[in-house]
């Protein structure tokens, strides 16, 4: 038994433990499950044609991950051709020193939300920097504020209700703010408008990139998103290359699946950014940084991903949506939140801990799904989670690992 | 030796080792293990086959082993004395005279009576089987389960020998486990297994013999359909389809979470993370409750056991689904 192994087993359990102790984290997804499920099923009535678009989604996903290079270098040129700047990071640390450098330190930086920038801690990295990094979107800041980790990839702060909020805003801001949501909003809407303008440089993820037009897709409800990627004078975009399709026509049909199963009739917002922003308003002489950033910057991040599209059956998480809706199906998932997982969660979270974080991360993420499948029926491009569980635990027995001496 | 990989929680070793040793995941002999059916008289010979996959007559040994495994610690990874306490044990290998001594004879009772049970409906119904006693070998649908997919190919070919060389043409499988390993692992990891495995439902709805089934009393169940058997084997109408035929008994489905929501009862980790298999079965006790029926029905051992924990000091209670259908045709 290496130690290290053992400490990745023993902290997931400390984590699967203490929240399980925490009844409020049971109680409140109990009501997201509610909720979700009666949304979703309202909404897939509403477009019932959703179902066979997301049949068709899983084809562009399935075609888009077998082609990831030849699309990656696609939409570096078309970013370039926008007049952005196109980045190919192969791991997390070259990530980190990518966006690191863009920045430098001593600036102010807003960040919507993003999984990819989690995945790399990239907050934590800018902030060693001497930045300030402020997250924006409500459920990430209420968690970077109680220094936790997000507890679902949609809402970050689903564990946390009103009351522990208004204790929290009323800390940090200052001022008194009242259990009451309406005044929490506000309040934290008042709190981050001086930091947007003060900002010299936005961070967002993307939910699509369309590689023929270089075209990033922002979905969003807030509207956070759009001031992250169109105040500041500099927006930084880190993107994993499982995020990449043929077309922008495909990219619509991948965001309306993404938005539906995350129970979402339509979101408030969808962005679609491609390049700074320009004027030729004065002698047709085109200018950058008319209103929105004069830079833009895009990050496209393999960490792993490449790795995991080689393999039969682990290349099915990349198809991954991240509508969130299998987390509320899942039974662990419904006692202790995110912490079933690490970086990513439930049980085919598991390939993806396994090859952006490491094997011994990914060991107890493995042994501790059900195998129960529920989180299939839900899934709109059907990732197997059961042949995903069969198959790590199989490189688990092999004792095999591709990324060498263990490591946490 | 594979079960040297770091990456396996250490209580792994003992179930996979047990497999080794005997064939079945707790090393239990087949004497032991076929029990239930003395006095039976059933034939060991013919071309159908009663399959039980062991798994009822293995539940109160697992209860058992899973009280070792808490003793071990999460994941059997604990502080550095249990830790060692795990390696003795799998030094010696498990003792399973002394593991299970402890074992109360009324779980036994209960789990082998639930088989007999099964046995029984089949022959009201008419459909002549065989049993193979001792030599009933376990499907291996564990070590799938657990990552050992060599192992279990080794094994399924095993079994698949046998199969043959006792001319089996079909099983019925009361077991949702082995049922999925005999139709959709076995075919791939078996080269020309042609066995026709039927789920005990399947076979009593094919039964030319159709009996009426009556309760004393009306009784309002509702049912928890296996995640394997709903979700997998996509056997769901089948169960409902028999209760319906039941007169004076009621079924009131979980709202939501029943068919191919199922929720599942915990049991997939109940070796490996008995603290939170539990909460996770009493989450599935309350949904199961939420029906409004006082009786919640399953057909697969495992789901059985750890409901039957999940609802212990609660109103639900919980039965295997071949009760029911005892009762109806006793009372008739």
């Amino acid at each position: 038994m290496s130690e290290i192994i053992g400490k990745a087993y023993r902290e997931n359990y400390e984590g699967l433990m203490g929240a399980l102790r925490n009844e409020r984290i049971m109680i409140a997804l109990e009501r997201a499950r509610a909720a979700y499920r009666q949304n979703l099923s309202k909404t897939l009535a509403k477009y019932p044609h959703t179902i066979a678009l997301a049949d068709e989604v899983r084809k562009i996903k399935e075609h888009s991950v077998d082609n990831w290079e030849g699309l990656l270098k696609e939409a570096m040129d078309n970013v370039v051709e926008n007049k952005g700047q196109a980045y190919f990071a192969r791991t997390a640390d070259e990530a980190r020193r990518i966006v690191g450098e863009i920045v430098g330190s001593k600036k102010v930086l807003v960040k919507a939300k993003s999984m990819t920038c989690e995945e790399i801690d990239l907050r934590q990295h800018l902030q060693e920097l001497g930045n300030e990094v402020w997250e924006t979107d409500l459920g990430e800041l209420i968690v970077q504020l109680r220094g936790e980790g997000p507890m679902h990839i949609l809402s970050p702060a689903v564990h946390v209700p009103k009351e522990d909020v208004a204790v929290l805003f009323s800390k940090v801001m200052g001022k008194e703010v009242p259990p009451d949501i309406a005044l929490e909003v506000a309040a934290a809407r008042e709190f981050l408008r001086q930091r947007y303008v003060e900002a010299d440089v936005g961070i967002s993820g993307a939910n699509i990139v369309s590689a023929d037009t270089g075209s990033l897709f922002v979905i969003e409800n807030e509207g956070n998103a759009r001031l992250v990627t169109g105040l500041p004078p500099v927006h930084i975009a880190v993107v994993g290359i499982e995020k990449l399709v043929a077309t922008l026509a495909e990219s619509f049909k991948v965001a309306e699946v993404t938005w539906r199963y995350a129970q979402y009739a339509v979101p408030s917002y969808l962005n679609v950014i491609s390049g700074p922003s320009k004027t030729g308003d004065i002698e047709k002489t085109t200018t950058y940084g008319a209103h929105g950033p004069k830079e833009m910057h895009v990050v496209f991040m393999d960490n792993g991903r490449s790795e995991m599209a080689k393999d039969p059956v682990l290349r099915q998480a990349l198809y991954c949506l991240r509508c969130g809706g299998c987390m509320y199906e899942c039974p662990v998932f419904a006692l202790v939140g995110g912490k079933f997982g690490y970086k990513y969660f439930i049980g085919y979270g598991a390939a993806w801990t396994a090859h952006v974080a490491s094997l011994a991360r990914a060991a107890p993420v493995a042994y501790t799904c059900l195998r129960c499948g529920r989180c299939v029926e839900r899934c709109p491009v059907k990732i197997d989670t059961g042949s995903i569980i069969a198959h790590m635990r199989g490189l688990l027995v092999e004792g095999y690992d591709r990324f060498g001496e263990p490591k946490l | 030796m594979k079960l040297e990989s770091p990456y396996l929680p250490k209580a792994l070793p003992l179930i996979v080792e047990n497999m080794r040793k005997s064939g079945n995941p707790l090393g239990m002999s087949g004497a032991k293990l076929s029990s239930w059916a003395n006095g039976l008289d059933l034939p060991s010979k013919g071309e159908t086959l009663l399959y039980t996959s062991c798994d009822y007559q293995l539940i109160p040994y697992m209860l058992t082993l899973v009280d070792q495994i808490k003793r071990m610690g999460p994941f059997g990874y604990g502080g550095s004395a249990l830790a060692s306490a795990a390696m003795g044990l799998r030094r010696l290998g498990l003792d399973v005279t002394a593991t299970f001594a402890a074992l109360t004879a009324k779980d036994e009772g209960y789990y082998n009576s639930i088989v007999r049970m099964y046995a029984e409906v089949l022959r009201k119904y008419g459909v002549d089987f065989a049993y193979l006693g001792e030599e009933e070998p376990y499907s291996g649908a564990l070590l799938y389960e657990f990552g050992f997919a060599e192992e279990f190919a080794e094994h399924a070919k095993k079994v698949s020998r046998l199969f043959k060389e006792r001319n089996v043409r079909t099983v019925i499988v009361t077991s949702p486990h082995a049922l999925e390993a005999f139709r959709l692992l076995y075919p791939k990891f078996v080269e020309g297994f042609d066995v026709n495995a039927l789920h005990f439902t399947e076979a009593l709805l094919k039964a030319k013999q159709k009996i009426p089934m009556a309760l004393k009393e009306p009784l309002d169940v509702t049912l928890h359909d296996p995640c394997h058997l709903a979700r997998t084997l996509n056997i769901t109408e089948e169960p409902r389809e028999i209760l319906s035929q039941v007169r004076n008994l009621s079924l009131k489905e979980v709202p939501y979470a029943n068919k191919r929501w199922t929720g599942c009862c915990g049991a997939p980790i109940e070796t490996l993370l008995p603290s939170l298999a539990e909460p996770v079965a009493a989450k599935r006790v309350e949904e199961l409750a939420s029906s409004g029926a006082g009786t919640a029905l399953t057909l697969c051992a495992f789901c059985l056991a750890n409901l039957r924990k999940g609802a212990s000091g609660k109103a639900l209670k919980v039965m295997d689904f071949v009760e029911v259908l005892h009762q109806a045709l006793e009372a008739k």
